[in-house]
This record gives C-alpha cells, sequence and structure tokens, in this order.
C-alpha cells in the first residue's frame, strides 16, 4: 500500500500542465472573440454545449460512487476514486452554469425575449434563476459531502503511512473535510467506519437529488431552448446519456492509470472487463431510451412533438446524417464492438472504444443542443467551425487539468475503503 | 449459514412437496374457490355475450386490459431476479429464483388469457397470429397490439424454457429421492442429468446464454404493452416516458408479488434459515428504488402536461388529479369525483407513499410490515393500470364522445378468477416441484469436509 501511495500518484508534469492550461487559454480567448465579434449566438452555444458535457460527466463521475455504494458492489472499488476525481470540475462548471443562467440567458433561450403566453408561469427569467441556483447548490452541496465523506479516511491514512502526503493542497483538502464533517475520529480506520456509515445515507439522497435536478437542467437548458417542444422522457434520456459517457471516460483513463506500478494488482483484467460490461449495458440503455423516445414521437406524430425529431432526423436539415451516423456510433459499434470477451479484457482496446463513445455522446448533446438554436434562422447549417472547436479544446484542457490537480493530491485508490481488495477469485 | 448441509437443503426443499402444514389445504382452496368464480363469469359471459361487460363507447378497454397489463407486470419480477440479477451476480437472488420464476410463467399465462376473454368470440382467437392463408387475411403488422403478440408469445416462451432448464438439476434430485410413479415422472422429466462434470459445464452455460437472452426481454416486454397506449395520441396515453416507466412498474409491481408470496411460503414451510432476512431486505430495497422511479414518472408526466400549455394534456391530468372542472360538466351524472380520481390518489398513495417507510432499516427487517407494503403495491399498481387506460378513454379531445365506464359483475367475477388461477397454479406448483433451488441454494454453503471441524 505504501509503495503505491509514493509511487503511484498521478502527478502532472510540468510540460503537461502548460500544455492544458494553454488549451483553457485558447478556449476562453475564442469565446471571448466570439461573443466581441458578433457571433455571440455560436459563441454561447458552445459554451452551453460544453457545459453540459463536461460538466455532465464530473457530475456523474460522482454517481458511479453513490451507484458502487448503494449497491455494495465491491468490482467497482478500485475504480472509485478515479470515478470521484472527475467531479473536480464540478466548480468550474458551477461557474458555466452560472455564467449561462445569468449572462447568456438572452442569447440562448428564445423564452427571454419572446416567450409564449401559456409557458410564462414557467419559463420566465426569476423563477428560472433562482430554481436553477437552488437546485445546483442543493446537488453540489451534497456531492461536497458525498466525496468528502470518501476521500477523508483515505488522506488520513495516506498521511499516517507517508507523512506529508499531498502537500499543501492536501493540506486544505483536509481542513475541508474536517470543517464539513466535523472532526470524528483520530484513527484512519475509526473514521472510515464511522464515514461509511454517513456515506451509506448520504448515497441515496444525493442518487434522488440527482435524477431530480438533473431533469431539471434537461428541461431548462435544452428542451426551452425549443420552447413549444416537450417529451416526458427527456430528462432521463439526457442524465443516462451523461453516465454512459462517463463510463466510457473511465474506459480511457484507467487504461492510463492502470500503467502505473500496483494498480493493476487491484484493477484486474476481471475487473476493467466488468467496466467495459458495465459501458456495454448502459450502452444499450441509452439505445433503448432512444429508441422509446423517437419510435412514440414519429408513430403518432402529434404536431406540438414530432419538429424536433423532423429537425434532426428527417427533413432535409444538415443535421440528419449526423443523426443517423450517430446510432452507428453509439448503439452498433459498442454492441459489436463490447460484445467481444477479447476486446473487453484488452484494456488499451476498450479505451478506443471509449474514445469513439465519448466523441460520439459529445456529438449526441450537440445534437441536442445545436439544431434548436439554429433552426431559428432561415437557412439553418452544420456548425463546426473555430468557435466549438477551440471551446471544446478549452473546456478539455480545463476538464483534465482540474482532474489531474485533484488526483495528484489524493491516493490513486480508495486505500481505506472496506470492499478495496487485490483480485479475488480472479474477481 | 454454515450450520446448513448439503443434506439438510436437500431434506427441507423436498419436504416442501410431501406433507404441507392445514394452512396450505386452506390457501389452496381459497384460490381455488376464486377460480370457480372467474370459470362460471367468463361461462356466462360466453354463453351470453360481451353485452355483459361494462365496455361499451368510448371506453372499449376496461377490466380486462387492466387486468392484461397487470398480470404482465406481475410477470417480470421472475426473469428480473432470475436473468439479470444472475448476470450482475446478486447471490441474493438464489433462494427466491425458482418461486419468482414459476411466478412469472403463471403470471404471464394469466394475463395472455385476458385479450382473448376480451374480444369475444374467443373461439377466433387464432385470428391474431398471422398465418398464411387462401384468402390472402393478414394481421395488421403496423398495430402495437400485434407486436403485443409477438412480445408476450416470445416472453412466455423464453421464460417457460429458462424455467424448465433451471429445473433439471432438482428433477434429478427428486427422481433420486422418490420411488414408484412419482420416480418414472422425474427421471422423464431429469432428461438424463447425472450431476456429471460435462453435465454441469454445459448446463452453466447454457443458463448464461438464456440469462442473457432474456434480459432484454425483461425491457422489452413491458415497453411494447406500454406502446398499445403510448403510440395512439390521446391525452395521457401519448407520453415518451412510458416504456421505461413501465418496465420500472412492472419490476416494482412483480418485486411486491414476490414478497406477498415468499413471505407465508417460508413460515408454512419453514424455509425461514434459507429465505432469510438479507434476501427479504435486498427485495425490499428493490422495491425503494423501483418505486422512486414510478414516482418520478407520475410527477413528471403532471408536470411536462403542465409545462407542455397543450389544453387536452393539462384538463385531462386535471380530470385525472381532481375529477370534472366544476363549470364544465356535460356529462358528469352527478358526481364530482370520479372513479379515476379515486384511482389515481388509490396508486399515489399505494406506490409512492407506501413504500416510503422501507426507508428505515427496522421496517424493511420487519416481515409484518413488509408484507403489508407488498399488498398495498399490488392493489396500487392495479389501480395504476385502471387509472391510465380508463381514464384517457373517458376524456378524449372532444366532448362529445366523453363517457363513464362503470365494471359489471361477470367483470369483477373474471377478474377476481384471474387471481385465483394464478394463485392456484402457484400453489400447485410448490406441491409437484421444488420452489427453491436446490443447486443453487448449495452455491452459497461451505463444501463438506471429511473432518467436520475444517471450517
Amino acid at each position: 500500500m505504501k509503495d503505491i501511495l509514493q509511487q503511484s500518484t498521478l502527478q502532472l508534469k510540468p510540460n503537461w500542465k502548460m500544455i492544458l492550461l494553454a488549451m483553457v487559454g485558447v478556449g476562453l480567448l475564442a469565446f471571448i472573440a466570439g461573443v466581441s465579434t458578433g457571433n455571440a449566438e455560436r459563441a454561447w452555444e458552445a459554451l452551453l454545449l460544453n457545459t453540459l458535457f463536461w460538466g455532465g460527466i464530473a457530475q456523474a463521475g460522482v454517481m458511479l460512487g453513490v451507484i458502487w455504494q448503494i449497491t455494495d458492489a465491491k468490482w467497482g472499488r478500485p475504480f472509485k476514486r478515479v470515478a470521484e476525481g472527475f467531479a473536480a470540475f464540478l466548480p468550474a462548471a458551477l461557474v458555466m452554469f452560472l455564467l449561462i443562467i445569468l449572462v447568456g440567458n438572452s442569447y440562448l433561450f428564445e423564452w427571454v425575449e419572446h416567450p409564449m403566453e401559456v409557458k410564462k408561469a414557467y419559463l420566465n427569467l426569476p423563477f428560472f434563476i433562482s430554481r436553477n441556483i437552488i437546485g445546483f447548490s442543493l446537488m453540489y452541496g451534497i456531492s461536497m459531502f458525498f466525496l468528502m465523506a470518501s476521500l477523508k479516511p483515505d488522506l488520513m491514512l495516506a498521511r499516517s503511512l507517508v507523512p506529508g502526503f499531498g502537500g499543501k493542497m492536501g493540506d486544505r483538502v483536509m481542513a475541508l473535510a474536517n470543517k464539513l464533517l466535523k472532526n470524528g475520529e483520530q484513527d484512519p480506520a475509526k473514521e472510515a467506519i464511522r464515514l461509511e456509515a454517513f456515506s451509506r445515507k448520504v448515497a441515496p439522497l444525493l442518487g434522488v437529488t440527482y435524477t431530480i435536478v438533473m431533469t431539471m437542467v434537461a428541461v431548462d437548458f435544452v428542451m426551452s431552448l425549443d420552447q413549444e417542444w416537450f417529451s416526458t422522457l427527456f430528462g432521463v434520456y439526457f442524465f443516462v446519456g451523461n453516465i454512459y459517457t462517463t463510463l466510457a471516460m473511465m474506459l480511457i483513463v484507467m487504461y492510463f492509470v492502470r500503467q502505473k506500478p500496483g494498480v493493476a494488482e487491484y484493477v484486474t483484467i476481471n475487473r476493467m472487463h466488468d467496466l467495459a460490461k458495465l459501458t456495454f449495458a448502459f450502452a444499450m440503455l441509452w439505445t433503448y431510451m432512444t429508441f422509446a423516445h423517437y419510435l412514440i414521437i414519429w408513430y403518432a406524430n402529434v404536431p406540438e412533438e414530432t419538429p424536433f425529431m423532423v429537425t434532426r432526423a428527417w427533413a432535409d436539415t444538415p443535421w440528419r446524417p449526423v443523426f443517423w451516423t450517430l446510432l452507428g456510433v453509439l448503439f452498433i459499434f459498442p454492441y459489436l464492438g463490447l460484445m467481444s470477451r477479447t476486446v473487453c479484457r484488452t484494456p488499451a482496446a476498450t479505451a478506443v472504444v471509449g474514445t469513439i463513445l465519448v466523441c460520439g455522446q459529445f456529438m449526441s448533446h450537440y445534437m441536442m443542443v445545436v439544431p434548436s438554436i439554429q433552426d431559428r434562422h432561415e437557412h439553418p447549417t452544420f456548425l463546426m467551425g473555430y468557435p466549438e472547436i477551440l471551446v471544446t479544446l478549452g473546456f478539455a484542457g480545463g476538464f483534465f487539468l482540474c482532474f489531474m490537480l485533484y488526483m495528484s493530491t489524493v491516493p490513486i485508490l480508495p486505500i481505506s475503503d472496506k470492499h478495496l481488495c487485490k483480485s479475488w477469485h480472479g474477481r | 449459514m454454515s450450520a446448513i448441509t448439503y443434506a439438510d437443503v436437500n431434506k427441507d426443499i423436498l419436504q416442501t412437496m410431501v406433507r404441507p402444514k392445514p394452512a396450505y389445504f386452506l390457501v389452496l382452496s381459497g384460490a381455488a374457490l376464486m377460480l370457480l368464480i372467474g370459470v362460471l363469469s367468463l361461462a356466462i359471459q360466453i354463453d351470453t355475450g360481451m353485452g355483459l361487460v361494462g365496455v361499451t363507447h368510448p371506453i372499449g378497454w376496461g377490466f380486462y386490459i387492466t387486468n392484461f397489463v397487470f398480470w404482465i407486470g406481475i410477470g417480470h419480477a421472475g426473469t428480473l431476479i432470475s436473468a439479470v440479477l444472475f448476470l450482475t451476480r446478486a447471490p441474493w437472488r438464489n433462494p427466491i429464483y425458482r418461486a419468482s420464476e414459476a411466478m412469472t410463467v403463471f403470471a404471464v399465462m394469466t394475463a395472455g388469457l385476458f385479450p382473448l376473454i376480451h374480444v369475444g368470440r374467443n373461439w377466433y382467437a387464432y385470428f391474431l397470429l398471422p398465418y398464411p392463408n387462401q384468402r390472402m387475411l393478414w394481421t395488421n403488422f403496423k398495430s402495437p397490439l400485434e407486436w403485443d403478440v409477438f412480445a408476450v408469445t416470445t416472453y412466455l416462451s423464453i421464460s417457460v424454457t429458462f424455467f424448465i432448464i433451471g429445473l433439471i438439476p432438482d428433477f434429478a434430485a427428486m427422481r433420486d429421492s422418490s420411488v414408484g410413479i412419482r420416480r418414472q415422472i422425474f427421471t422423464l422429466m431429469a432428461a438424463g442429468w447425472t450431476n456429471s462434470y460435462q453435465h454441469w459445464l454445459h448446463y452453466m452455460r447454457g443458463y448464461l446464454i438464456l440469462a442473457a437472452l432474456s434480459t432484454p426481454l425483461v425491457f422489452s416486454v413491458h415497453s411494447i404493452v406500454s406502446f398499445d397506449f403510448a403510440m395512439s395520441f390521446m391525452p395521457g396515453w401519448h407520453t415518451t416516458i412510458f416504456p421505461p416507466y413501465f418496465v420500472a412498474g412492472a419490476i416494482f409491481s412483480g418485486m411486491a408479488m414476490v414478497l406477498t408470496i415468499i413471505i407465508p411460503l417460508r413460515s408454512i414451510f419453514g424455509l425461514e434459515k434459507y429465505v432469510t432476512h438479507h434476501v427479504l431486505q435486498s427485495s425490499a430495497r428493490l422495491i425503494l428504488f423501483t418505486s422512486f422511479i414510478v414516482g418520478y414518472a407520475y410527477t413528471t408526466e403532471v408536470f411536462i402536461a403542465w409545462y407542455s400549455g397543450v389544453s387536452f394534456e393539462r384538463s385531462l391530468f386535471y380530470f385525472r388529479l381532481f375529477g370534472e372542472f366544476a363549470d364544465r360538466t356535460p356529462y358528469s351524472e352527478g358526481h364530482q369525483l370520479g372513479a379515476p380520481t379515486l384511482a389515481f390518489w388509490v396508486m399515489y398513495f399505494c406506490n409512492v407513499i407506501s413504500p416510503l417507510p422501507l426507508w428505515r432499516f427496522k421496517i424493511r427487517n420487519n416481515l409484518m410490515a413488509l408484507f403489508i407494503i407488498s399488498i398495498l403495491i399490488n392493489i396500487g399498481m392495479w389501480f395504476e393500470r385502471y387509472n391510465i387506460i380508463v381514464s384517457s378513454l373517458q376524456r378524449d379531445f372532444d366532448p362529445f364522445t366523453w363517457g363513464t365506464y362503470w365494471p359489471t359483475v361477470i367483470e369483477t367475477g373474471v377478474t377476481v378468477g384471474s387471481f385465483g388461477f394464478f394463485f392456484t397454479m402457484f400453489f400447485l406448483f410448490v406441491r409437484a416441484m421444488p420452489s427453491m433451488a436446490i443447486a443453487e441454494l448449495k452455491e452459497g454453503l461451505p463444501a463438506p469436509r471429511k473432518n467436520k471441524q475444517a471450517h
């Protein structure tokens, strides 16, 4: 355990730090340039798309931890710290959401200036701002408690084994954890038991909060872009897509994490196989949601609902080929790809699959957000130019920067977790 | 469970088939009486005609379709427990999966009767199946009702296969412990099982593949049942959340029915050491989870109906929740609070509110509380289907086609009969076959050793 702490913590190399910071800078510049040079709609659109995408991954990372906590799943334990590490982006996501709520709203939502009379009671700025601020503070607040409860005993144990582990950032995290969770026990093992009991209570609460708040996010930030359209499944479809993306992202990140000495003893091939199988299951679940969603809209052909699908899948719009390609990328590809046992048990191969799935899910988010905005114009076009690409680059840089900075201060495995064990019976 | 040996498992499970307590016969005769009521009602209906049934324009679907959806829903937990929980390596399924699989098979059989009862002229039931004929008459493949025929028959055949495959090693155990005619029957059913390594190897492979095949069926069947409603454009029926919501509701009601059956079963046959509190608790947690999903779906439906701003959606959900608008009651027939409103609140209370105590460990651990909650959920889930089906048909787009529905004695009798049919079949099954999987129960025990003190 001590070896892992000393040798296998993720460290951000200075040149990589520079690269990631440069990406963030480029993204920021592209956004500012977009807003100030008359391309405001596109710039905000790219910001919204990326906030939903990367913020969704960050929050769904916490949710994987919640799922493992509630189900007592032992196979998922070695992945826990990395999945929860995605949450390092949450503060940045919160800032971006606030920016959209408070500043960008009139560029994105047509109901700000031209509301439908009948929907004014829900779609109006004061209510929009207040409910979202309450929703986000609730979800992020509970997530914070959950994350700290899982992290604190780890850091305590790490510091008792390797004095000064985590450096100054580690001190700050510990101080925050102590503040949130009271000081508790001095012995890491006892503290782990106390906080495990606490997590058991918080995890279901966070699960419930997540579904409710994410449904609100889906309605407010995506569905209301096209204020005439509505669909009851949309919230579920949205957060299932987020968890799917996060699992695919885990396939990529775990490939690199496994290279660290000693980690492969815990993250065995069987566990990577399990992760790939869960990704497969979520690919199927997501496809099921998509199919149910669009089949019902298509078959009944109700005037309020159909335009959403016609714009994306049927009419002669630039999005039609993307829609049908995505079905291949996000359903047929993982269906055939991850069905193979050989692929699932080759981490390099699952990392490749994961990369393609993450890109596919990015485009799926694009297809949820962009057509609703662009369809307001006379001749909508498929937009993937410098504002979109550079802003996305900026977000990717920011996401991995936050992730790496966080991971460099914490143990790479949840070392105090009672369910963490080396391969047992090959599992 | 270290005190239990392999021999105990065989003895305890097989004794359920030899000498049941009097309570067993009491329950069985109650169920048989209900079945008799149903058979009589159905006989009268077939003899006289569909006029004896409350369904008429504009409400073409009433109790029978409600029962169909209800029983299909009950039939979901079995496959969930035996296939999905097998694939996700949840060992608490082992003691209850056999009984729930049997429950699935009988529930789907019960459900399958209802479309046939509902359409009348039961002797033309084969029209549902597409078959080559000289008149070139085909079923309407574009209709979700026809998809249902395929979905339900596929589900039934796969669950029966899964059920029988799972039984083979246990048939062999019964064969080895019985004599006379029983031995001959079980020899036939055990299909030459000898417990050899080769047999187990192929058996486990086949079981895994069947589990993988059944898992999508858990989702597809109730999704397609939900399409019966969602594919239309009726307010209250046409809504995109229906497929996952129906699937979750089906698992919810199925798990509740599992508890309704397992709790008496374990005390009648003294199986407390196998169906442990851990098993019941895990089931309760699954119920809590699916209860949250259906609660989420109810709330989303109402919210989106309001958010949509579409007057038909809004007025239908107002009707479901609160009854008639006071100032627009062309067909109110004197009562403001109609049956749909009652159904809605019964559904909401039973499915969303009544499982809430399960958050407490103590309640999950209390058999009586679990049993009462499971019964409430069964009631609530029946009313959920009634609420969906009847209230939407009562309030169409055009007030000229509005109407009310009230079930007749015959419909009620057949409904009672369906419960009788299900429970009679189930209790006969308990006598005729091992209601817990002997082989799987042994998986959880320490392996026998020569030196008894070794572990």
